[in-house]
């Protein structure tokens, strides 16, 4: 019974760290591509847009 | 209890990489920081806030209360001008809707020729002529908010009428172009334009001028602007319209059947700006109409199908009064702050890898464009980083004063990233960098004004193709574009062979709004002989005496966490840099990289700012800002020099340094020394008999730490 438990303590681990790494790396997705470069470009300024929309609450809110 | 164990095993399994997923999956700028996030924290991700920029259109909305009818009629306004109409509180948005035309055929209600919905209701149309299109007033939109909306237009694309999508469908999606329009398809986004028609400015801009004024399009509508041209040149001294030519511009622009509005602009001056027509048209309440966009001076482009209007004004306007804000406001703003920063970092890591893909693929005028992005982000980041630690600290003595600066300032970080959008949509070959870049000198009604925007775009420059002109006789200014991520200012002063060089770093640059700002710590000047006559040459025509030091700055280089501890200068930075990270100006770089950018030569700077201010009424009020360590403590410890200066002899130095008439009398090395017939001032005298000798040395140490933070900044 012990290695069972011992062997699921590990698989646990195992499969932890194994998605902890897809994660990390899908946050370091680097542009690889011209569609990553134009997906990554649309994203930022879409971004950049709502952001910038932020601002202008901000400064309404300081005024 | 083995099957338990087993079970709850069984579900760790499960539930582990799902809880990771979570983690990295949440959204990006919702992370609330190390104070977590208010409720009110901006989220930079999700639509809800897209549209908030069309909620604030009311703000400085107007109205017309005049009561002249006539639609062609440019006869004065009998009612609602003069004194009472300029002072009046902007209202909200009960003006009269713009006069219906030819077009009969709308399913809405509408008024008689000569009147105006306000409301429900037909009143007689203010005697202003809105020429803006042939198209009548749109219909109101009666979609619900959380469904698209598809504009119907007419022959004549003209809206008149509106489809709903489904429930949920949110952003309204763009999938008919109106008649006399295009579709440009970008290397990223598409961009709308539309055919040059006449918009009906023609007629408003003809009468602006003639009054004096100049018509900016702007993100809330046309309208004219008496700014402040002319006023002071470019080193000369601020001069504000007088409070007699404010109620002349309000005049005209009544009697044009405009409403006035009084506004503060970049300099801290007083204008008028004339909205006529409530400023919205035939475009109120739509969001994909690219005619609208572009009468608001924005750039139309679609990103994934969804309709963006990317506006940018260089106009700075801020309300006169000012509301009054809690101290609990302030902090929740600068928690805000705090979100949009975390995002701006993310938006400089793509733009990194942006550069880095085209660099590898030898795309270098591609890369180039990204690190132009890069750099502009990393300036914007950092004066937002400054305004949220000034926030954070002065949080319960903030003035007036602050809170223009904080507001202008937030107002050019909007406009910058507006301006990022559509220069990296485009593939860096916006056409706002091509309006900017390829306008003829001759064109430019005052140059010292356009100087000022073209400073803040210094990166469409270069040494090849720059931007100059003369402010005075004699005197030449251009720029030069970028070198290492700073604006590269040459300016050959009068009497002078050659030029004197300033390098401005972006956070100085972006935010140029006077040339006190060259005599900031943080920007590098060659060469040196030049700089000291050019400072000297600066402050005697900057008569305001404009502080260089700008809000949230020194807040920044010392914040309350490295004082709570008494951590001052590198030290100081060091904890920060430990606990927050590196500043948005340091990307990049390791902590030693990014502390000799920031506190690069120390002594040098000290020294220049020694020669140059020996004569200034300010460093004698600001002692404690400019104080040293005495000569003699040269490559000591301020531990080492207390100990040294321990009988007393460093309170003989204090007074030195801190003494009015001994300032002018530097010595051979850089130091200044008591004259001869000095006598201390009343408030310093305490210091000759000393109950207790601890207190001023330990005071100099923190002064002398304190001082290198504050000079040394980058």
């Amino acid at each position: 019974m012990k290695k069972i438990i011992v062997t699921f303590i590990l698989l646990a681990l195992v499969v932890s760290v194994v998605a902890g790494c897809q994660a990390i790396d899908e946050k370091n997705k680097k542009v690889d591509s011209q569609e990553d470069a134009k997906e990554t470009v649309e994203d930022v300024s879409v971004n950049l847009d709502d952001l910038s929309r932020d601002l202008d609450s901000v400064s309404e809110d300081l005024g | 209890m083995h099957k338990r164990i087993f079970a709850l095993f069984v579900l760790m399994l499960f539930l582990a990489p799902s809880a990771v997923f979570a983690q990295e999956s949440a959204p990006d700028s919702s992370g609330g920081g190390d104070g977590g996030s208010a409720p009110e924290s901006g989220s930079s991700d999700g639509g809800g806030t897209s549209d908030s920029g069309s909620s604030t259109i009311s703000d400085s909305g107007s109205s017309t209360d005049s009561g002249g009818t006539g639609e062609g009629g440019s006869v004065p306004s009998s009612g609602g001008g003069g004194e009472d109409g300029f002072e009046s509180e902007p209202r909200d948005s009960d003006a009269p809707q713009p006069p219906t035309t030819t077009q009969e055929s709308f399913e809405q209600k509408t008024c008689p020729k000569d009147m105006c919905m306000n409301g429900e209701e037909c009143v007689p149309c203010p005697n202003f002529e809105d020429t803006r299109t042939s198209c009548p007033s749109a219909p109101p939109n009666k979609c619900a908010p959380d469904q698209s909306v598809k504009a119907i237009f007419d022959n004549n694309g003209c809206v008149i009428d509106h489809e709903c999508g489904p429930s949920g469908s949110g952003r309204p999606r763009f999938d008919s172009v109106p008649p006399g329009c295009h579709v440009e398809k970008g290397e990223f986004g598409d961009f709308v334009k539309c055919d040059q028609r006449d918009d009906g400015f023609g007629d408003m801009e003809r009468r602006c001028k003639e009054d004096g004024g100049k018509l900016h399009k702007t993100e809330k509508g046309p309208e004219c602007l008496f700014d402040n041209r002319g006023q002071g040149g470019f080193f000369g001294q601020i001069s504000c319209p007088s409070e007699e030519n404010l109620r002349e511009h309000a005049d005209k622009c009544v009697n044009g059947g405009g409403n006035p509005e009084k506004f503060i602009d970049r300099s801290g001056c007083k204008i008028v700006s004339c909205v006529f027509g409530g400023g919205q048209g035939n475009f109120e309440g739509m969001s994909d109409d690219p005619r609208e966009c572009e009468s608001r001076g924005g750039d139309f482009v679609l990103i994934k199908g969804e309709p963006r209007c990317f506006t940018g004004d260089n106009n700075v306007k801020i309300k006169e009064k000012l509301d009054e804000i809690e101290p609990t406001d302030l902090l929740k703003i600068a928690l805000r702050l705090e979100n949009i920063l975390k995002s701006l970092e993310e938006i400089g890591d793509s733009f990194e890898d942006l550069k880095k893909f085209y660099e590898k693929r030898g795309d270098t005028e591609k890369a180039a464009s990204f690190d132009r992005a890069l750099t502009k982000i990393d300036g914007a980041a950092a004066r937002l980083d400054e305004i949220k630690f000034g926030l954070a600290e002065k949080v319960g003595d903030i003035t007036e004063e602050d809170r223009y600066q904080v507001i202008r300032d937030i107002k050019d970080i909007k406009n910058i990233m507006q301006d990022i959008a559509v220069d990296i949509l485009t593939g860096g070959k916006s056409s706002r960098s091509e309006r900017r870049g390829s306008q003829p000198e001759g064109e430019f009604e005052d140059e010292g004004i356009d100087f000022m925007n073209a400073i803040r775009q210094c990166e469409d420059y270069s040494e090849e193709e720059p931007y100059s002109f003369s402010p005075d006789k004699e005197v030449n200014v251009e720029l030069r574009g970028l070198r290492d991520g700073k604006c590269v200012m040459a300016i050959t002063p009068p009497e002078f062979v050659g030029t004197v060089e300033f390098l401005l770093p972006p956070k100085t640059y972006q935010f140029f709004d006077g040339p006190h700002l060259l005599l900031s710590p943080d920007v590098d000047c060659s060469p040196e002989e030049a700089c000291t006559m050019m400072r000297r040459f600066i402050e005697s025509e900057d008569k305001g005496r404009r502080p260089t030091e700008r809000f949230g700055e020194k807040e920044r280089m010392e914040p309350k966490e490295c004082k709570d501890v008494g951590a001052t200068g590198e030290k100081c930075f060091d904890l920060m840099f430990i606990k927050l990270g590196p500043p948005p100006e340091c990307r990049g770089l390791s902590l030693q990289e990014c502390k000799e950018k920031t506190f690069r030569n120390p002594e040098e700077r000290r020294g220049e700012f020694r020669d140059d201010f020996e004569d200034r009424d300010e460093f004698r009020q600001e002692p404690r800002n400019e104080f040293r360590m005495p000569p003699e403590c040269e490559g000591l410890s301020p531990e080492e020099c207390k100990n040294k200066f321990g009988d007393g002899e460093f309170r003989q130095e204090f007074r030195q340094d801190f003494g009015e008439g001994g300032f002018r009398e530097p010595t051979s090395t850089g130091e200044f020394r008591l004259s001869e017939d000095f006598i201390p001032p009343e408030d310093l005298r305490f210091f000759e008999e000393p109950t207790q000798p601890a207190e001023p040395v330990q005071e100099q140490q923190s002064q002398e730490t304190s001082t290198q933070s504050t000079e040394g900044t980058a």
